[in-house]
């Protein structure tokens, strides 16, 4: 039998809780699906979803760190920032 | 596929996740303290908030990580309910990591199927609440 493969579920949280929500939950899911191979006995394809799990993570990673320095850049640099009353989103 | 012998990857890996992620976690921690994001547009709004004018279950975390790093605890859990659980997982996740190699390792934290999906219905449930009207769960 071989070693569960990692399901990264530590990045699919972060995600979800630090920056983008939709892709969180895909990667939630991939995280499910190589637990859920694995315990069936689909080794083969649990590996596939562990890669996937992975691909997402990185993805999600990529994005929220694009979108953050983006965002940054917008609204601390260059002030373009609603000044509305209420607090931030964030 | 790659010469570099596996061992060697690891031991990059291990690296990483030993010193670079307190590394990015501190240097994020230390951002939001100088620049407190309580202030209005101090960090921009959030996109969910910004574009469809919904608390997504993210909203609120920044401000929550302000209040941990300078000490109020409750200030942050009204903040964001789940930050708190969502670090000590990411802790205890990291710790796991950095003592597979010890003679006492943690244990990995949860990733079973159950889990995932019981963090998906939690997540929906905790973003619903937070978004009615009057709700104590909103950032």
């Amino acid at each position: 039998m071989p070693p569960k493969p990692d399901s990264y579920l530590v990045w699919a949280i972060l995600s979800t809780v630090l920056c983008c929500l939709p892709l969180g939950i895909v990667s939630i899911v991939q995280a499910a699906k190589v637990d859920g191979l694995y315990t069936s006995g689909q080794y083969d394809q649990a590996r596939q979803a562990s890669e996937s799990a992975k691909k997402w993570a990185i993805i999600s990673a990529v994005v929220g760190l694009v979108v953050a320095v983006l965002y940054v850049l917008l609204v601390v640099v260059i002030g373009v920032a609603g000044s509305t009353s209420t607090s931030s989103g964030f | 596929m790659t010469s570099t012998p596996a061992s060697t990857l690891d031991t990059t890996r291990r690296g990483l996740i030993r010193y670079a992620a307190p590394g990015v976690a501190l240097a994020g921690v230390t951002a939001l303290v100088l620049r407190d994001p309580h202030g209005s547009g101090s960090w921009g709004t959030c996109p969910s908030l910004l574009l469809f004018g919904v608390y997504c279950p993210g909203c609120g975390s920044l401000r929550g990580l302000h209040d941990l790093a300078t000490g109020q605890l409750l200030e942050s859990v009204s903040h964001n309910l789940i930050l708190v659980p969502a670090l000590a997982y990411a802790a205890w996740w990291w710790l796991a990591q950095v003592t597979t190699q010890s003679r006492r390792p943690v244990a990995a934290p949860w990733d079973s199927a159950r889990f995932s999906y019981a963090l998906l219905a939690v997540l929906a449930v905790f973003t619903v609440a937070r978004n009615l009207p009057g709700s104590v769960l909103a950032p």
